[in-house]
């Protein structure tokens, strides 16, 4: 070609390449607006950070491959009953007294090491010598059904199963589950209820017995390798010693990861508001293992309790409808001293996975060898149908079973009158997305509904399904709220608690129930793994995921007793503990913690301002505004503002504090003091629980009163936990 | 301009008459693209203390590679030069496939120092979680009677941590490889098109030229 030839249409061609070029990247930067950026700005991620993070998750999902297993489908849900745990026992004095070491308030009574005391006994504050009870922590078989299942792998086809002696049988087999192995407090998921009352102290006496396993059964791979336990009252103002946190117990008391077996704690839980002050009263409690490196595996194994707590004075909140609040419950006292209160129902979410058998299971703790009876890694068709844990997964651990108070898919026969629900979060990971739903062609197997992989979660969806009822939540994880908050769904994130109350008489359109009418507790919030959701009602919700978590059956036509009344959102429940006037000038001088994403391979992947958990040391904030780096070091009945700030990564957290629940005043740099923000209604509630989106940042004001010592603020998301997202702090005198 | 002018007066050589535009204009993209890909990689595997503030850490990626990107460009174009005599198509393909291969390289070679760096303050940080979290004292228990293989592999503990961040980084070196192939070839092609084809000045200060 000559110069001549150019020539003759050299414009021709340089434009014609010109304008394709600005085409092609006027059509790319077009699709990116139409279609990257609002699924940022539906997961947190619209910022000049944010577009990393989401390119660094994308990269996550490509380079740590994670094989979970699909578990079997449950053919017939809704039909076991749920389980409703009654009024634990207390231990009569005559009992207690005579055991080799009786609980008191001596040097050396606190623990079976011999080497530790209660910091206050009920007596120092006025208070009763506490109601005594006995808790052994047990290995024991579970059942999350009586169900047959049909094994079905990821794109919900039948497969193979196995069992337990290796024989192998056919797709399409419908099998009976065996038994799943936990380690229970008192061998029960959820462990026993603990019906407690402020002014009456509770003492509770853990002891390890998971070293007795009389049914040999099979302890799989995961729960402490050890078989050590420490249990947390989550979240009661507790001292350290009874606190049963980790920057406490390896210092003190054991001086190891938890109590090893044979070895006994009492924990002294006073049930006594922060600084004696009502307006910090709570009501729903719970509690859960919290040994060091092992929570998540000794929760998901089934070591989980209930706590309800009731406000006698004058008569406010007892568990009796005809007093105080009129807040649902029928009370009957017992005579061994324990109360149960019907209508009043504790409701513990957990979802789970089961072995399909053929998963291999392969994680780092493997390498540790912490489970060497297990010969990781390896498949292990032996566990088919018994709960699959993965201890370090790099997306989080989500089950795709959702269950209630242990069992799956249960079915809640409730009479026309109102209820009040206490809803817990007891999940690894899972956040749930709640509604009450009705649906007149009944829930579908999504395996029937054509769906694969990851949207295989939950099991049954309700396609049909709609919004029947409205949630009156009365109380978050702090107790009563000032006002309660009418609700078409809430949230729930992990170890976070929701009081509600429904009236199951009429429809949220005010047509009356009829017996025999079902209503489905729902969870709407899809998410794939322990991540983040990727949709919800507060983002953009996904109108075919609908995932019925419970049946709850209308009994009956007729109206029976009902003194308890529904409250309206301009009844006062609980006065909020007042803010100081100038909470803003402690600002500069805040403490301040960013929760970061550590992406190792190995153990260090969750860390808090660039470092892992080190339990003998208390943590130092980053840098405030006013030039310091303060160590996480208050005095006592002292109060000051922390900021906790999610750095990034796509990931959210619920981050714990513990000891004394929060006001949060500022989120994202916003006063919600007074008007919160409204994807965080409950920011104007007391909370021990940040709920932190992706790359939010939380200032929240609290208090350090009546207890001196060590404690742990950590993610809840117990696998960030169990992985070094925690910090030591302390309480000096 | 000084290896311009070199060039231009060497005896034996063909004048290297390069569109500097041409050559900004690809050392730019590319050094913005395997930036963004390189700082979001860091992201989900590199170390922590690094990784806080990705878009900040990328106007950097830029500023250092951006000479370098350059130099290389220029040196594409200049073997191009040197390998194929004529203003063909084939020179100019030439040109870019050496930019896309070059460029792939460096930030190839900038991520493995990267990567280096990050596992060593990883496995640093392994060693103190170990030593923090030392399961030792807390010896594993197993049930009277059950069967324990005894096959024991050598390296467990800190030394299996250390395996999987190493293969973690080996995984994610593979996977930004191929991005910064894939990146690089189009958006060569694409900074080509947007100079009209146009890699050389014209001959004899004549204006033009496109690709043939």
């Amino acid at each position: 070609m000559t110069y001549a030839d150019h020539a003759a249409e050299p414009l021709r061609r340089s434009t014609f390449l010109k304008l394709g070029a600005a085409g092609s990247a006027a059509l790319a930067l077009g699709k990116t607006g139409e279609f990257v950026i609002p699924n940022l700005r539906k997961r947190g991620l619209f910022s000049a950070n944010g577009v990393f993070d989401a390119a660094s998750i994308a990269l996550s999902d490509a380079i740590y491959i994670e094989a979970f297993p699909t578990s079997p489908l449950i053919v017939s849900p809704f039909t076991d009953q749920l389980t409703i745990p009654k009024a634990l026992a207390p231990v009569p004095k005559s009992i207690y007294s005579s055991w080799p070491s009786p609980p008191g308030p001596g040097t050396g009574q606190q623990n079976s090491v011999g080497n530790e005391v209660h910091q206050i006994w009920p007596s120092r504050i006025g208070y009763p010598d506490p109601i005594v009870y006995k808790i052994n922590v047990q290995v024991a078989p579970h059942a999350f059904t009586t169900s047959q299942v049909r094994p079905i792998d990821a794109k919900g086809k039948p497969t193979v199963s196995f069992d337990a002696g290796g024989k192998s049988y056919a797709a399409g087999i419908e099998r009976t589950l065996p038994l799943s192995t936990i380690y229970g407090f008192n061998g029960t998921f959820p462990g026993p209820r603990i019906n407690a009352e402020y002014g009456k102290p509770c003492l509770v006496r853990f002891t390890n017995q998971l070293d007795e396993n009389p049914l040999n059964l099979d302890r799989q791979d995961f729960g402490s390798p050890d078989w050590s336990f420490l249990t947390h009252l989550h979240n009661g103002h507790t001292a350290p010693e009874s606190d049963g946190n980790p920057h406490y117990c390896m210092q003190y008391g054991p001086k190891a990861t938890g109590y090893a077996p044979s070895q006994w704690c009492d924990n002294l839980y006073l049930n006594w508001p922060a600084g004696g002050d009502d307006r910090e009263k709570q009501s729903f409690f719970w509690f859960h293992d919290h040994r060091m490196d092992h929570t998540g595996s000794n929760v998901y194994k089934g070591m989980v309790g209930l706590y309800p707590i009731y406000d006698p004075k004058n008569g406010m909140d007892m568990g009796d409808e005809r007093q105080g609040l009129r807040l649902p419950g029928v009370r009957t006292d017992n005579a061994d001293g324990s109360f149960d209160v019907a209508y009043d129902i504790p409701l513990a979410l957990f979802d789970c996975r089961l072995d399909d058998g053929v998963t291999m299971h392969k994680d780092i703790h493997d390498g540790q060898g912490e489970f060497p009876a297990a010969g990781n890694p390896r498949t292990h068709p032996e566990w088919w149908g018994k709960t699959f844990y993965k201890h370090f997964p790099n997306h989080g651990f989500v089950g795709d079973i959702f269950t209630v108070n242990g069992t799956a898919y249960p079915v809640l026969h409730v009479k026309r009158r109102k209820y009040r629900f206490r809803f817990l979060d007891a999940s690894v990971s899972r956040i749930y997305d709640l509604k009450l739903m009705s649906s007149t062609n009944g829930p579908k197997s999504a395996a029937s509904l054509g769906y694969t992989g990851n949207d295989l979660q939950g099991q049954y969806r309700i396609p049909d399904g709609q919004q029947c009822m409205k949630w009156t939540q009365i109380a978050s994880d702090g107790g009563l709220l000032p006002f309660p908050i009418p609700r078409d769904s809430f949230e729930l994130w992990p170890a976070k608690r929701r009081e509600v109350i429904v009236d199951f008489s009429r429809y949220q359109d005010g047509s009356p129930t009829h017996d025999g009418d079902v209503i489905y507790l729902t969870n709407v919030m899809k998410m794939p793994d322990g991540r983040m959701w990727s949709n919800s009602s507060r983002f953009s919700p996904d109108p075919n995921y609908k995932i019925p978590m419970m049946a709850i059956v209308i009994d009956g036509n007729d109206m029976p007793e009902d003194n308890s009344v529904m409250p309206t959102p301009q009844t006062k429940l609980r006065d909020l503990p007042p803010l100081p006037s100038n909470w803003k000038s402690l600002m500069d001088n805040r403490l301040i913690f960013e929760v970061q994403r550590g992406s190792g391979g190995g153990e260090t992947e969750w860390l808090i301002n660039g470092k892992p958990f080190e339990p003998t040391t208390v943590a130092a904030s980053l840098k405030n505004p006013a030039g310091k780096t303060p160590l996480a070091q208050q005095k006592v009945n002292s109060f000051n503002l922390w900021e906790i700030r999610n750095g990034g990564g796509g990931w959210v957290h619920p981050f714990h504090l513990h000891m004394e629940e929060h006001r949060t005043v500022m989120r994202n740099g916003k006063d919600v003091s007074v008007t919160p923000d409204k994807g965080h209604p409950e920011d104007i509630s007391r909370e021990d629980l940040v709920a932190l989106d992706p790359s939010e940042s939380v200032i929240i004001y609290r208090g350090f009163r009546d207890f001196v010592g060590p404690y742990v603020a950590h993610c809840h998301n117990l696998a960030h936990e169990d992985h070094a997202m925690m910090f030591g702090w302390e309480i000096t005198p | 301009m000084a290896v311009d002018s070199l060039m231009t007066h060497h005896p034996t050589r063909r004048r290297l008459d390069v569109s500097w535009l041409t050559v900004g204009l690809c050392a730019l993209v590319l050094a913005a693209a395997d930036g963004f890909w390189a700082t979001s990689l860091r992201g989900a595997v590199g170390y922590i203390e690094a990784t806080q503030q990705p878009f900040p850490d990328w106007i950097r990626y830029i500023a250092v590679m951006l000479p370098i990107d350059g130099a290389a460009v220029f040196g594409a174009f200049w073997l191009a030069h040197r390998l194929i005599a004529r203003r063909t198509f084939l020179r100019v393909a030439a040109a870019a496939v050496l930019v896309v291969v070059l460029t792939t390289a460096l930030g190839g070679a900038q991520v493995v120092l990267t990567s280096v760096y990050d596992y060593r303050m990883q496995a640093n940080q392994l060693v103190l979680m170990h030593r923090v979290h030392e399961h030792g004292n807390v010896a594993p228990r197993v049930d009277q009677g059950a069967a324990v293989p005894t096959v024991v592999s050598a390296c467990d503990g800190t030394c299996s941590a250390k395996q999987a961040t190493v293969a973690v980084h080996l995984r994610a070196l593979g996977l930004v490889s191929v991005l910064f192939l894939v990146t690089n070839s189009v958006l060569v092609l694409w900074a080509l098109a947007m100079r009209g084809g146009r890699i050389w000045k014209p001959k004899g200060g004549r204006r033009l030229t496109s690709a043939p």
